[in-house]
């Protein structure tokens, strides 16, 4: 399984937590994904993300002029996605602990 | 911002795409803008996988890395994530042109200076005239994101089928229809005039300029072949020369219609 594969199911959440940080448009997300070393194959993937998470009002969008010029639509958090997003969190915190308490020690016993 | 102002922010942008990045996205523009999504919710979508598309290539990134190694499963994603369209809108677009449809046939038909339908046609040609449509736009969209011959070859397929159902319609009402509805003198001119009137508006916000000079190319290849001072060979002569001209009109302004359409 690739990692791109992986991520499809947390990339919701990975956005909302990158929006959570403060207003951004598109492509500003993806280079702070890549920051976090979250890469992906195909970038635009997130729009039809971003448009369905709009759709379920856990964002909400403004064009905006952006500091490098041309306007930009920004992405902000409603409280919904706010609400979503701490969930999120918590159902990761779980699920990587699970995941974690499996794989441990497998390294070695190969 | 308004629709038609998104449009003219894409076109403008699009210029400072490098060949390659616009040859990808301008399929997935046609290809996009052929769906059934709202234009008013899709422009501002296009414009911001545009500036996407351009942050990427000022970083020296292809298209690839942005809609992946298959654009059209990007653009399916991406409309299933889009709402439904309003029925409103779909009419907006759809109207102009069944009424530039109509009027073509009714300024046809009368052109000797009679208007008669059978049952036959007056039931026929609609419909056929409605699967000429939809096939011609299923046939650009099902022709994006092939190779230049491959898309040109399913769009000709399409073309042929629209265009063989309305020479059966015609085929079957010369030898099956009796007329039902027959209107002679004045009163078809008065009507004529009338659906010209109609049909050059409605074309000319639609469709703008090549697309009233198609109707009126045409429309005038018919009325020539009723010309009398003339003789025959002349007015076949001058009615195919009017009709090549119309379908030249109609391949500078076919595939790019929609864009003309959001022009306006």
């Amino acid at each position: 399984m690739s990692s791109t594969q992986m991520l499809k199911g947390v990339l919701e959440g990975c956005l909302l937590a990158v929006i959570s940080e403060g207003e951004a448009y598109g492509y500003e997300m993806i280079e702070k994904l890549n920051s976090y070393g979250i890469t992906m194959v195909s970038e635009g993937s997130i729009y039809p993300l971003l448009i369905r998470m709009q759709k379920e009002e856990l964002l909400q969008s403004e064009m905006k002029d952006s500091p490098s010029g041309p306007r930009r639509k920004y992405y902000t958090l409603t409280e919904k996605g706010k609400k979503e997003l701490n969930e999120f969190m918590e159902r990761w915190a779980e699920l990587s602990q699970s995941v974690n308490r499996l794989l441990e020690g497998k390294g070695e016993a190969r | 911002m308004k629709t038609e102002n998104w449009i003219e922010l894409n076109n403008e942008k699009r210029k400072l795409l490098t060949k390659e990045n616009e040859a990808i996205y301008g399929e997935m523009l046609v290809y996009l803008r052929m769906s059934n999504k709202s234009q008013e919710e899709l422009e501002p979508v296009l414009i911001e996988l545009l500036d996407h598309l351009l942050d990427a290539q000022a970083n020296g990134k292809r298209a690839e890395d942005v809609f992946g190694e298959n654009p059209k499963a990007f653009c399916d994603e991406l409309l299933t994530a889009m709402p439904k369209p309003k029925a409103k809108e779909f009419f907006s677009m759809f109207a102009p042109a069944a009424v530039i449809g109509l009027g073509m046939w009714l300024l046809i038909s009368g052109s000797d200076g009679r208007l008669e339908y059978s049952l036959i046609s007056l039931i026929g040609m609609p419909i056929s005239g409605l699967l000429c449509l939809i096939t011609i736009l299923y046939g650009i969209r099902v022709s994006t994101f092939r190779s230049g011959k491959k898309g040109f070859a399913i769009l000709y397929v399409y073309f042929i089928i629209a265009t063989l159902s309305i020479c059966a319609v015609v085929l079957l009402d010369h030898f099956f229809g009796k007329p039902i509805f027959i209107l002679q003198g004045t009163a078809v001119y008065i009507v004529m005039a009338v659906t010209a009137i109609v049909v050059m508006v409605s074309d000319y916000r639609t469709f703008g300029i090549p697309g009233v000079l198609f109707v009126f190319l045409f429309v005038g290849a018919q009325f020539v072949t009723e010309i009398p001072y003339f003789s025959k060979e002349l007015r076949l002569v001058i009615s195919l020369i009017l009709n090549i001209c119309a379908f030249l009109v109609l391949l500078k302004a076919g595939p790019r219609k929609q864009k003309r359409v959001s022009n306006i």
